[in-house]
Protein backbone atom coordinates (compact mmCIF):
# COMPACT_ATOMS: atom_id res chain seq x y z
CA UNK A 1 0.00 0.00 0.00
CA UNK A 2 1.27 3.40 -0.88
CA UNK A 3 0.53 6.59 0.92
CA UNK A 4 1.38 9.93 -0.56
CA UNK A 5 3.60 11.87 1.77
CA UNK A 6 2.99 15.58 2.03
CA UNK A 7 5.90 17.45 0.44
CA UNK A 8 7.59 20.51 1.92
CA UNK A 9 6.24 23.79 0.59
CA UNK A 10 8.88 26.23 -0.50
CA UNK A 11 8.25 29.52 -2.28
CA UNK A 12 11.21 31.67 -3.22
CA UNK A 13 10.87 35.27 -2.10
CA UNK A 14 10.91 37.88 -4.81
CA UNK A 15 11.05 41.64 -4.84
CA UNK A 16 10.08 43.16 -8.16
CA UNK A 17 6.90 44.85 -9.25
CA UNK A 18 5.21 42.68 -6.64
CA UNK A 19 6.68 41.33 -3.40
CA UNK A 20 6.51 37.60 -2.77
CA UNK A 21 7.44 36.48 0.74
CA UNK A 22 9.81 33.58 1.23
CA UNK A 23 7.90 30.57 2.47
CA UNK A 24 9.21 27.30 3.84
CA UNK A 25 6.77 24.82 5.36
CA UNK A 26 8.47 21.65 6.59
CA UNK A 27 6.24 18.59 6.24
CA UNK A 28 8.38 16.50 8.61
CA UNK A 29 8.71 18.86 11.57
CA UNK A 30 5.70 21.18 11.09
CA UNK A 31 8.00 24.19 11.22
CA UNK A 32 6.55 26.92 9.04
CA UNK A 33 8.31 30.11 8.08
CA UNK A 34 7.07 33.16 6.24
CA UNK A 35 9.44 36.06 5.84
CA UNK A 36 9.95 39.21 3.81
CA UNK A 37 7.28 41.30 2.18
CA UNK A 38 3.83 40.42 0.92
CA UNK A 39 2.24 42.42 -1.85
CA UNK A 40 0.99 40.07 -4.53
CA UNK A 41 -0.62 40.08 -7.90
CA UNK A 42 -3.04 37.35 -6.88
CA UNK A 43 -3.24 37.43 -3.10
CA UNK A 44 -6.09 34.97 -2.75
CA UNK A 45 -4.34 32.31 -4.83
CA UNK A 46 -1.10 32.69 -2.86
CA UNK A 47 -2.65 32.41 0.60
CA UNK A 48 -4.97 29.66 -0.54
CA UNK A 49 -2.02 27.41 -1.39
CA UNK A 50 -0.54 28.03 2.08
CA UNK A 51 -3.91 27.21 3.62
CA UNK A 52 -4.24 24.00 1.61
CA UNK A 53 -0.81 22.86 2.74
CA UNK A 54 -1.67 23.56 6.40
CA UNK A 55 -4.94 21.67 6.08
CA UNK A 56 -3.17 18.68 4.52
CA UNK A 57 -0.48 18.76 7.20
CA UNK A 58 -3.04 19.10 9.99
CA UNK A 59 -4.71 15.85 8.93
CA UNK A 60 -1.56 14.10 10.27
CA UNK A 61 -2.19 15.84 13.62
CA UNK A 62 1.44 16.88 13.92
CA UNK A 63 2.66 19.94 15.81
CA UNK A 64 2.90 23.30 14.03
CA UNK A 65 5.43 25.97 14.89
CA UNK A 66 4.86 29.04 12.75
CA UNK A 67 7.41 31.86 12.46
CA UNK A 68 6.21 35.12 10.94
CA UNK A 69 9.16 37.33 9.99
CA UNK A 70 7.36 39.77 7.73
CA UNK A 71 8.53 43.34 7.35
CA UNK A 72 5.65 44.49 5.17
CA UNK A 73 2.26 43.28 3.96
CA UNK A 74 -0.61 45.11 2.32
CA UNK A 75 -4.23 44.97 3.49
CA UNK A 76 -5.17 42.18 1.06
CA UNK A 77 -2.33 40.04 2.41
CA UNK A 78 -3.41 40.84 5.95
CA UNK A 79 -6.76 39.22 5.18
CA UNK A 80 -4.88 36.11 4.01
CA UNK A 81 -2.74 36.05 7.16
CA UNK A 82 -5.85 36.39 9.33
CA UNK A 83 -7.34 33.33 7.65
CA UNK A 84 -4.17 31.31 8.31
CA UNK A 85 -4.28 32.31 11.98
CA UNK A 86 -7.97 31.48 12.22
CA UNK A 87 -7.17 28.03 10.90
CA UNK A 88 -4.30 27.59 13.38
CA UNK A 89 -6.61 28.60 16.23
CA UNK A 90 -9.21 26.09 15.09
CA UNK A 91 -6.52 23.39 14.87
CA UNK A 92 -5.37 24.22 18.38
CA UNK A 93 -8.92 24.16 19.72
CA UNK A 94 -9.29 20.68 18.27
CA UNK A 95 -6.24 19.48 20.19
CA UNK A 96 -3.43 20.36 17.75
CA UNK A 97 -0.14 21.63 19.12
CA UNK A 98 0.47 25.14 17.82
CA UNK A 99 3.15 27.70 18.52
CA UNK A 100 3.28 31.06 16.76
CA UNK A 101 6.20 33.48 16.82
CA UNK A 102 5.88 37.00 15.42
CA UNK A 103 9.21 38.74 14.83
CA UNK A 104 9.15 42.51 14.43
CA UNK A 105 11.70 45.29 14.30
CA UNK A 106 11.99 47.32 17.49
CA UNK A 107 11.68 50.42 15.36
CA UNK A 108 8.48 49.27 13.70
CA UNK A 109 5.56 49.85 16.03
CA UNK A 110 3.04 49.29 13.21
CA UNK A 111 4.19 45.68 12.81
CA UNK A 112 3.74 45.08 16.55
CA UNK A 113 0.23 46.55 16.40
CA UNK A 114 -0.62 44.29 13.47
CA UNK A 115 0.20 41.29 15.65
CA UNK A 116 -1.81 42.69 18.57
CA UNK A 117 -4.81 43.08 16.26
CA UNK A 118 -4.44 39.50 15.01
CA UNK A 119 -4.38 38.28 18.62
CA UNK A 120 -7.50 40.29 19.40
CA UNK A 121 -9.25 38.90 16.32
CA UNK A 122 -8.37 35.23 16.71
CA UNK A 123 -7.71 34.92 20.47
CA UNK A 124 -4.71 32.80 19.59
CA UNK A 125 -1.48 33.11 21.57
CA UNK A 126 1.28 34.77 19.57
CA UNK A 127 4.78 35.21 20.98
CA UNK A 128 5.86 38.76 20.16
CA UNK A 129 9.60 38.83 19.56
CA UNK A 130 11.35 42.17 18.94
CA UNK A 131 14.72 42.27 17.22
CA UNK B 1 -8.53 74.58 -8.38
CA UNK B 2 -5.69 73.49 -6.17
CA UNK B 3 -5.42 69.85 -7.07
CA UNK B 4 -1.67 69.91 -6.68
CA UNK B 5 -0.35 71.71 -3.65
CA UNK B 6 1.23 74.96 -4.68
CA UNK B 7 4.80 74.81 -3.62
CA UNK B 8 6.36 77.59 -5.73
CA UNK B 9 9.83 78.17 -4.42
CA UNK B 10 9.55 74.97 -2.43
CA UNK B 11 9.70 73.04 -5.70
CA UNK B 12 12.86 71.35 -4.56
CA UNK B 13 10.70 69.66 -1.93
CA UNK B 14 8.65 67.79 -4.49
CA UNK B 15 10.02 64.28 -4.24
CA UNK B 16 7.66 62.62 -6.66
CA UNK B 17 5.09 64.06 -9.02
CA UNK B 18 3.51 61.70 -11.49
CA UNK B 19 0.42 61.64 -13.64
CA UNK B 20 -0.08 58.79 -16.04
CA UNK B 21 -0.71 55.09 -16.34
CA UNK B 22 -0.01 53.17 -13.13
CA UNK B 23 1.85 50.18 -14.50
CA UNK B 24 3.73 47.60 -12.40
CA UNK B 25 6.99 49.11 -13.67
CA UNK B 26 5.96 52.65 -12.68
CA UNK B 27 4.99 51.35 -9.24
CA UNK B 28 8.34 49.61 -8.81
CA UNK B 29 10.16 52.82 -9.82
CA UNK B 30 8.18 54.96 -7.39
CA UNK B 31 8.69 52.38 -4.60
CA UNK B 32 12.41 52.62 -5.20
CA UNK B 33 12.27 56.44 -5.20
CA UNK B 34 10.45 56.41 -1.87
CA UNK B 35 13.08 54.10 -0.41
CA UNK B 36 15.97 56.19 -1.74
CA UNK B 37 14.67 59.69 -1.11
CA UNK B 38 13.16 59.08 2.32
CA UNK B 39 16.08 56.99 3.57
CA UNK B 40 16.92 59.56 6.25
CA UNK B 41 13.57 58.83 7.93
CA UNK B 42 13.14 55.05 7.90
CA UNK B 43 9.99 55.04 10.01
CA UNK B 44 8.21 57.64 7.85
CA UNK B 45 9.58 55.95 4.74
CA UNK B 46 7.93 52.64 5.68
CA UNK B 47 4.63 54.42 6.34
CA UNK B 48 4.75 56.40 3.09
CA UNK B 49 5.51 53.22 1.19
CA UNK B 50 2.57 51.32 2.78
CA UNK B 51 0.23 54.26 2.14
CA UNK B 52 1.44 54.47 -1.45
CA UNK B 53 0.63 50.78 -2.05
CA UNK B 54 -2.85 51.03 -0.52
CA UNK B 55 -3.83 54.20 -2.35
CA UNK B 56 -2.39 53.10 -5.68
CA UNK B 57 -4.65 50.06 -5.46
CA UNK B 58 -7.61 52.44 -5.25
CA UNK B 59 -6.41 54.06 -8.47
CA UNK B 60 -6.06 50.66 -10.15
CA UNK B 61 -9.51 49.56 -9.04
CA UNK B 62 -11.57 52.72 -9.32
CA UNK B 63 -10.01 55.06 -11.88
CA UNK B 64 -12.35 55.36 -14.83
CA UNK B 65 -9.58 56.84 -16.91
CA UNK B 66 -7.96 53.96 -18.79
CA UNK B 67 -5.44 53.92 -21.56
CA UNK B 68 -4.06 51.20 -23.77
CA UNK B 69 -0.38 50.92 -23.09
CA UNK B 70 1.93 48.24 -24.47
CA UNK B 71 -1.02 45.99 -25.15
CA UNK B 72 -2.46 46.31 -21.67
CA UNK B 73 -5.28 48.40 -20.27
CA UNK B 74 -3.84 50.62 -17.56
CA UNK B 75 -5.50 52.90 -15.00
CA UNK B 76 -4.47 56.54 -15.00
CA UNK B 77 -3.93 58.45 -11.80
CA UNK B 78 -1.72 61.04 -10.16
CA UNK B 79 0.69 60.76 -7.27
CA UNK B 80 2.68 63.38 -5.46
CA UNK B 81 4.98 63.35 -2.45
CA UNK B 82 6.22 66.60 -0.94
CA UNK B 83 8.91 66.84 1.70
CA UNK B 84 7.98 69.45 4.32
CA UNK B 85 10.12 70.28 7.33
CA UNK B 86 8.48 67.94 9.80
CA UNK B 87 6.30 65.77 7.61
CA UNK B 88 5.66 64.44 4.13
CA UNK B 89 2.48 65.17 2.19
CA UNK B 90 1.27 62.24 0.11
CA UNK B 91 -1.40 63.08 -2.45
CA UNK B 92 -3.06 60.86 -4.99
CA UNK B 93 -5.96 61.41 -7.32
CA UNK B 94 -7.92 59.96 -10.17
CA UNK B 95 -11.14 60.28 -12.12
CA UNK B 96 -14.04 58.35 -10.65
CA UNK B 97 -17.69 57.84 -11.42
CA UNK B 98 -19.61 60.61 -9.74
CA UNK B 99 -21.78 58.01 -8.05
CA UNK B 100 -18.76 56.74 -6.10
CA UNK B 101 -17.66 60.04 -4.62
CA UNK B 102 -20.25 60.11 -1.83
CA UNK B 103 -19.04 56.74 -0.50
CA UNK B 104 -15.44 57.95 -0.56
CA UNK B 105 -16.27 61.23 1.16
CA UNK B 106 -18.37 59.50 3.80
CA UNK B 107 -15.61 56.97 4.48
CA UNK B 108 -13.04 59.72 4.93
CA UNK B 109 -15.40 61.73 7.12
CA UNK B 110 -16.10 58.73 9.37
CA UNK B 111 -12.42 57.85 9.58
CA UNK B 112 -11.52 61.41 10.56
CA UNK B 113 -13.87 61.32 13.56
CA UNK B 114 -12.15 58.23 15.03
CA UNK B 115 -9.06 58.00 17.20
CA UNK B 116 -6.40 55.35 16.61
CA UNK B 117 -7.94 52.80 18.95
CA UNK B 118 -11.31 53.15 17.22
CA UNK B 119 -9.64 52.95 13.80
CA UNK B 120 -7.96 49.68 14.74
CA UNK B 121 -11.32 48.35 15.89
CA UNK B 122 -12.94 49.43 12.61
CA UNK B 123 -10.13 47.80 10.66
CA UNK B 124 -10.59 44.52 12.50
CA UNK B 125 -14.33 44.71 11.93
CA UNK B 126 -13.91 45.31 8.19
CA UNK B 127 -11.15 42.74 7.78
CA UNK B 128 -13.18 39.92 9.23
CA UNK B 129 -16.08 40.50 6.81
CA UNK B 130 -16.31 38.12 3.87
CA UNK B 131 -14.98 39.69 0.68
CA UNK B 132 -17.84 41.80 -0.77
CA UNK B 133 -18.87 41.09 -4.35
CA UNK B 134 -18.28 44.75 -5.18
CA UNK B 135 -15.00 45.06 -3.31
CA UNK B 136 -11.87 44.43 -5.31
CA UNK B 137 -9.40 44.77 -2.47
CA UNK B 138 -9.50 43.91 1.20
CA UNK B 139 -11.95 46.78 1.81
CA UNK B 140 -10.09 48.63 4.54
CA UNK B 141 -7.30 50.41 2.68
CA UNK B 142 -8.41 53.90 3.72
CA UNK B 143 -8.64 52.89 7.39
CA UNK B 144 -5.16 51.42 7.18
CA UNK B 145 -3.87 54.68 5.65
CA UNK B 146 -5.35 56.67 8.53
CA UNK B 147 -3.86 54.28 11.12
CA UNK B 148 -0.39 54.50 9.56
CA UNK B 149 -0.44 58.27 9.05
CA UNK B 150 -2.12 59.08 12.36
CA UNK B 151 -3.41 62.22 10.62
CA UNK B 152 -6.74 63.12 8.99
CA UNK B 153 -7.53 62.21 5.38
CA UNK B 154 -8.00 65.34 3.30
CA UNK B 155 -10.35 64.55 0.43
CA UNK B 156 -11.43 66.91 -2.32
CA UNK B 157 -13.83 66.22 -5.15
CA UNK B 158 -13.89 68.25 -8.36
CA UNK B 159 -16.77 67.85 -10.76
CA UNK B 160 -15.71 67.12 -14.33
CA UNK B 161 -19.05 66.50 -16.03
CA UNK B 162 -22.44 65.03 -15.24
CA UNK B 163 -20.99 61.54 -14.81
CA UNK B 164 -17.41 61.99 -13.64
CA UNK B 165 -15.46 63.66 -10.89
CA UNK B 166 -11.80 63.95 -10.07
CA UNK B 167 -10.94 63.31 -6.45
CA UNK B 168 -7.75 63.86 -4.56
CA UNK B 169 -6.78 62.42 -1.23
CA UNK B 170 -3.94 63.97 0.75
CA UNK B 171 -2.47 62.83 4.03
CA UNK B 172 0.44 64.03 6.12
CA UNK B 173 3.00 61.59 7.47
CA UNK B 174 5.06 62.93 10.35
CA UNK B 175 8.82 62.47 10.26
Amino acid sequence: METTRLANLEITGEKGSFFIPHVFFDATTGKCLMEGESYLENTWQFYNQLMQWLQAYASSQGPISFDFKLTYFNTSSSKGILELLQFLKQYEDQGGEVEINWYYSNADEDMLEEAEDFIEDTQIKINLIPY
Amino acid sequence: MAIFRTVNKLDKNVIISYKGPITPVVMAEISQDIQDKLAANPKASRKVFSIFIELVQNILFYSVEKIQYAGRTESVGMLQIIDMDNYYIFTCGNTVKKTETAVLQNSCHTINTLDKKELRKLKRHQRIQPQGAHSKGAGFGLVQVAILANNPLDIHVYEIDSEHSFYTLAVNINK
